[in-house]
């Protein structure tokens, strides 16, 4: 068993160097990047416009940029509007202890990690076994170790994305908005980041599934950009249509889905947070072991 | 390796997703629930709801006729009636009742209901009996002082079953039963009820009140038969087409069971 883990620390140690070498790495970070600063920069651009327009209508002198998001933050009224637009009370007043622009990031992170995840992690397996290339490391390692190291590593290179993508996020809102809090906001980020990492995880491992079911890159690559579609549009008709009698099938798809926790994750409080995060590993571990099912059988 | 290990997530998932099946639809049905009665609370009250608002508001009970006016909450005055042990035995039926009453036909449960009605207003009449003759004992009233009390009870009875008559016509005709119709027949009741204290100060000795003692209520002089055109044309108000428009029920069949919306649950 220790031989298992000492082959997995170096075979996942190998797959984040890899993917730094053959620069990949360095395109996933661009492109975790481009979504976060080009969302925050189009909300302190229209922040900043509306806080002029309303310095003109209540002819005061001008506002300091960010002042109106954390004054309407605070507003009962916009808190019930929150509430009614999130239509569950408790999500939308957990989002409303966040400051807004974690919050911001948050929805971003949460709309484009998954795909990138994806993106990033179906052709992983195929690429090697499509080029062969995986015969001369599977030598020496079993192809356990080896899944799980493609996991591990994705997983890492997803983190550090993210966070590179946050950090960027916070210095953007610091240089744009000069009245946020800068300590609550980034905390905020910083949390919004683990979520959104976690939430990653079940994506990394349906994109190494696909991977190891198909052996083209570019089929695997089209098949996660569809599972991605999918697996959104499952969530969509599971909230939709779940009910009772045979539409009680539906509850069943929206715990195998990722996106079916979404709004657990959201939450600010321990024991939801918990239940979303213990679904979400169990989501990993079962995508990825229904990858393996067929890769273990597979004629390299 | 064993690679029997490979299921143990996918057999451990299943099983997961088996198990929180039944609570998670306990659950969303609960919030379903919820939502419609919360969706119910802001949408505008039907004229069967004013009109049962109405009854629940006058200073009266009021015979119920059916489930509908059992699931309202009950009025103060009701509450009070009810545990009066004097108070007549109550016209809404009980969950049995309710239950059993679904399978009868119209002709039945019209039977029932006047059955009750009878039933209700024989136990008001004994209540009203004992009242008065207590009144007469504390009072100590002569035998035309009595008829002078009887007299202003019967005018205040008979004004206020025009007035609920007059109601009950209106609404026939198609009148529509608006805010401001049940505050103008709220405003006509109360203001009977105060001309037969009125009546009564004027054909009585001036001690009257005082020797009646802090309990006498004069509403508990009124014949609940006043309220009985209300109570009719309720049933006439119920199945006008508007009041009972509720949604088609789609055509059913496999996958339109399994995409089919979520039907409205009864609050």
């Amino acid at each position: 068993m220790s031989r298992f883990f000492f082959q997995l620390t170096v075979l996942s140690r190998f797959e984040i160097a890899d993917s730094i070498r053959s620069r990949r790495a360095a395109a996933v970070f661009a492109l975790y990047l481009a979504a976060a600063l080009l969302g925050i920069n189009a909300f302190a651009t229209a922040l900043q416009r509306l806080e002029l327009q309303l310095a003109e209508l209540l002819q005061t002198g001008p506002l300091q940029p960010g002042a109106l998001a954390d004054s309407l933050w605070k507003s009962a009224r916009f808190r019930q509007m929150i509430v009614a637009l999130v239509g569950d009370r408790q999500t939308a007043l957990s989002l409303l202890e966040i400051p807004p622009i974690a919050l911001l990031y948050g929805f971003l992170a949460f709309f484009y990690t998954p795909f990138f995840a994806l993106l990033s992690s179906t052709p992983r397996v195929s690429t090697e076994v499509y080029s062969g290339s995986c015969r001369f490391l599977l030598f020496r390692t079993s192809r356990s170790a080896w899944i799980l190291s493609k996991f591990i590593g994705q997983s890492a290179l997803v983190f550090l994305a993210l966070a590179l993508s946050a950090a960027a996020a916070w210095t953007l809102a610091r240089f744009r908005l000069a009245g946020m809090n800068p300590t609550s906001a980034a905390w905020g980020i910083a949390l919004m980041t683990g979520k959104a990492w976690l939430f990653s995880l079940p994506f990394v491992a349906l994109g190494l599934a696909i991977s190891q079911w198909v052996r083209s890159p570019n089929t695997a690559q089209a098949a996660g950009f569809l599972a991605w579609i999918g697996s959104g549009a499952l969530a969509w008709f599971a909230k939709r249509y779940a009910g009772e009698g045979p539409r009680i099938a539906w509850e069943a798809v929206a715990l195998a889905v990722p996106q079916g926790f979404q709004l657990d994750l959201w939450r600010m409080e321990l024991a939801p947070f918990l239940h979303a995060a213990f679904w979400l590993t169990v989501l990993s571990s079962a995508y990825l072991a229904a990858g393996y099912a067929r890769f273990a059988r597979s004629d390299l | 390796m064993n690679r029997g290990w490979v299921w143990i997530p996918l057999v451990f998932l299943a099983g997961l997703i088996l198990g929180a099946l039944h609570p998670r639809a306990e659950l969303r049905q609960t919030r379903n629930e919820l939502e419609t009665r919360k969706k119910a609370e802001q949408t505008p009250p039907t004229q069967v709801e004013r009109l049962d608002r109405l009854l629940q508001l006058l200073p009266m009970d009021p015979p119920r006729a059916d489930s509908r006016s059992q699931r309202l909450p009950a009025s103060p005055a009701s509450d009070t009636a009810s545990a009066d042990p004097e108070s007549p035995p109550a016209l809404s039926p009980t969950n049995t009742d309710a239950s059993s009453a679904e399978n009868l036909t119209p002709e039945e449960r019209r039977a029932q209901f006047e059955a009750r009605l009878k039933q209700a207003a024989e136990a008001w009449r004994l209540r009203a009996e004992i009242a008065r003759n207590t009144f007469a004992a504390q009072t100590g009233l002569n035998a035309t002082e009595l008829a002078a009390f009887d007299a202003a009870i019967q005018t205040m009875n008979s004004r206020l079953e025009t007035l609920f008559s007059d109601l009950a016509n209106r609404l026939r005709q198609g009148e529509t039963m608006t805010p401001e119709t049940g505050l103008a027949v709220l405003h006509d009741a109360s203001g009977i009820l105060l001309d037969a204290y009125q009546e009564l100060d004027e054909s009585l000795p001036p001690t009257w009140r005082t020797d009646a003692g802090p309990t006498f209520d004069i509403v508990q002089q009124v014949d609940p038969d006043v309220l009985n055109p209300l109570v009719e044309v309720r049933d006439a108000l119920a199945v006008r087409p508007s009041e009972t428009g509720m949604p088609t029920p789609p055509r059913r069949g496999p996958i339109r069971r399994l995409f089919m919306p979520p039907p409205p649950s009864n609050p």
